[in-house]
């Protein structure tokens, strides 16, 4: 029984990877996901559980208590990924930055679907959810690029790339013997593409890097009453069953009048599990790793 | 608080790192001689060495210094000396000694080719507690693995009738029937499991997914699987050659989700951003 479930185990293992192999290198418009969502890897995923669930207590030894939770842990998190799988919900939504506009129910993120094409269905909360405020914060700026410009050289390599100009203490960058002041890098003439030219150097205006961007949301009408919360990232945002995530933000105002706060909303009832399976697999491979009993097993397996 | 002045000098930078590897490559040579205290005398100074460039590259980037692939491998260079000691504990054979030090001076060397970059700005899903311990128990992980592939290697090399032929007797202290190859590989996968799962909690949190069958995602979990392979495998008592195969395979995987996946750009994903 114990080889049979150890060959089985082989053969599993070595199927799941060559399937992700398959799904491993990307493709354009990440068709290799294909992959991991097709019937064959889920009923795959669904036998590893099953062998893990089996295998966990054979033999059964107390020694061996580290191998059983390591499989009892791989068997959770995928009965949970399962359950979440079927059962779950996930939807990118782009809303707009108002205090007055009230969402109870979502729309899918589609910029053609926002001009009125290719709408998708409206999803219902059960709640309503406004987006009061929304602000972003900026590092500060630590370098320019620079280019200097070559009259001699052929016409497509007039522009030669120089190392970037780090910012002083004051905000002034040097340029050769010249001091460009923070106060003339912060004003015009620089050009609308953010570049201003210093006798024969090109100095370019970094792309600002976000350091921290919160919406500040207010949810109601649902059980869990009236409240508002900030949301950011790495701090998702719970209600009536509903999981929030700021994921992004748009403010270039290309598709609408307001900045649109990108939200991930998420119904997923194997969470919990997974979490449980996560924690359990981790205490179980340190377990597995470190006490020594599972060591001498190995070697004397090895040695065969 | 930047300052990104501190690694303007790449010439600097360099030597510096290049004194820590050559320290390393001694203590590696003094090993095999059986020069214990001066190997482990110059294996010490080469990672202080390390060390105080992981300080330089904090100070700045103003951060946790790691945000490219430079800072990763002086970190990974660092990595060694503590592991080499906690396998010195688990085990009393000198064997993994040398290759604990061989392993330092390429990660340092390595180190030394990547660029200097010093204006990572963590984006805010980076700003994340799961962040350091993430990236640091994959060093730990890494690290390890790589000391029992070029353990495995060079059994392979001096276990063929070429060298047995050249050196009746083994140049290093490398018993070909130690068990320190999977004892160094136990040790690992509790540190490369806890990097995946880790950040399948981290992910949960920045973007609500546990997974994204990201490539560098998809390479790490076929590397854990590989290696979940290679102990099937000793425990099923097949020839040791499949099991030979499968650690190097396993290697090969953990080399692509370190490397190879960085250097194809459509690989290269925004979630993983010091790749860049």
């Amino acid at each position: 029984m114990k080889r049979f479930l150890l060959f089985s185990s082989v053969l599993l293992l070595g199927a799941w990877i060559v399937l992700m192999l398959a799904g491993a290198v990307p493709q354009v418009g990440n068709a290799q996901l294909a992959v991991f969502r097709a019937p064959a890897h889920v009923a795959l995923c669904g036998l590893i559980a099953l062998a893990c669930l089996i295998a966990a207590p054979w033999p059964l030894n107390l020694r061996r208590i580290p191998t059983v939770f390591l499989h009892l842990g791989v068997a959770i998190t995928l009965f949970g990924a399962a359950w979440s799988y079927f059962k779950g919900e996930e939807h990118d939504v782009s809303l707009p930055v108002d205090p007055n506009q009230r969402h109870r129910s979502l729309r899918e993120t589609s910029h053609g679907g926002m001009m009125g094409m290719n709408a998708k269905p409206e999803i219902p909360l059960g709640f309503a959810l406004t987006i009061k405020n929304f602000t972003v914060e900026f590092y500060p700026v630590i370098k320019w690029d620079a280019w200097k410009y070559q009259e001699n050289a052929d016409e497509s390599q007039r522009w030669k790339s120089l190392e970037p100009l780090l910012v002083a203490k004051d905000g002034s960058i040097k340029i050769g013997d010249e001091i460009i002041s923070a106060a003339k890098l912060a004003t015009p003439p620089m050009n609308s593409r953010g570049e201003l030219q210093i006798s024969d150097t090109l100095i370019v205006r970094p792309v600002k890097t976000a350091k921290r961007f919160a919406a500040d949301l207010h949810l109601a009408e649902g059980t869990q009453g009236s409240k508002d919360v900030v949301l950011e990232v790495n701090s998702p945002v719970d209600y009536d069953g509903w999981r929030f995530h700021l994921s992004s933000y748009d403010d270039s105002l290309q598709y609408s009048e307001q900045t649109l706060v990108q939200i991930h909303a998420r119904r997923e009832p194997g969470a919990a599990w997974i979490t449980f399976g996560i924690w359990l697999l981790i205490i179980a491979a340190f377990a597995w790793g470190f006490l020594p009993e599972r060591r001498k097993t190995l070697l004397v397996g090895d040695n065969k | 608080m930047t300052h990104p002045e501190l690694l303007q000098n790449h010439v600097l930078v360099n030597a510096i790192l290049g004194s820590a590897a050559g320290l390393c490559l001694i203590a590696a040579i003094l090993f095999v001689c059986r020069k214990d205290f001066w190997a482990w005398t110059s294996f010490v100074l080469g990672t202080l060495i390390a060390a105080a460039m992981i300080v330089v590259n904090a100070f700045a980037v103003g951060d946790i210094p790691l945000g490219n692939m430079y800072q990763v491998q002086v970190v990974l260079g660092f990595v060694f000396l503590p592991l080499a000691i906690l396998v010195s504990v688990r085990d009393t054979s000198r064997a993994h000694l040398t290759w604990f030090a061989l392993a330092a001076v390429l990660a340092l060397v390595g180190a030394c080719f990547q660029g200097k970059e010093a204006d990572w700005r963590r984006m805010p899903a980076l700003q994340s507690a799961w962040f350091a311990p993430h990236v640091l128990a994959y060093m730990i992980g890494y690290a390890l693995a790589a000391v029992a592939a070029l353990m495995q290697l060079g059994q392979a090399i001096t276990s063929t009738a070429y060298w047995q032929l050249c050196f009746p007797r083994p140049a290093m202290d490398m018993n070909p029937q130690s068990n320190i190859i999977p004892i160094i590989i136990r040790l690992a996968m509790p540190f490369l499991l806890f990097g995946l799962l880790s950040g399948c909690l981290w992910a949960d949190q920045a973007w609500g997914h546990f997974w994204s069958w990201d490539p560098k995602e998809t390479w790490s979990l076929i590397t854990i699987v590989f290696y979940l392979l290679y102990f099937h495998l000793a425990r099923l008592g097949t020839a040791p050659r499949w099991r030979i195969l499968c650690h190097f395979l396993a290697f090969a995987a953990l080399l692509t989700t370190f490397y190879v996946v960085n250097m194809v750009p459509r690989m290269a994903s925004a979630m993983h951003s010091y790749t860049k």
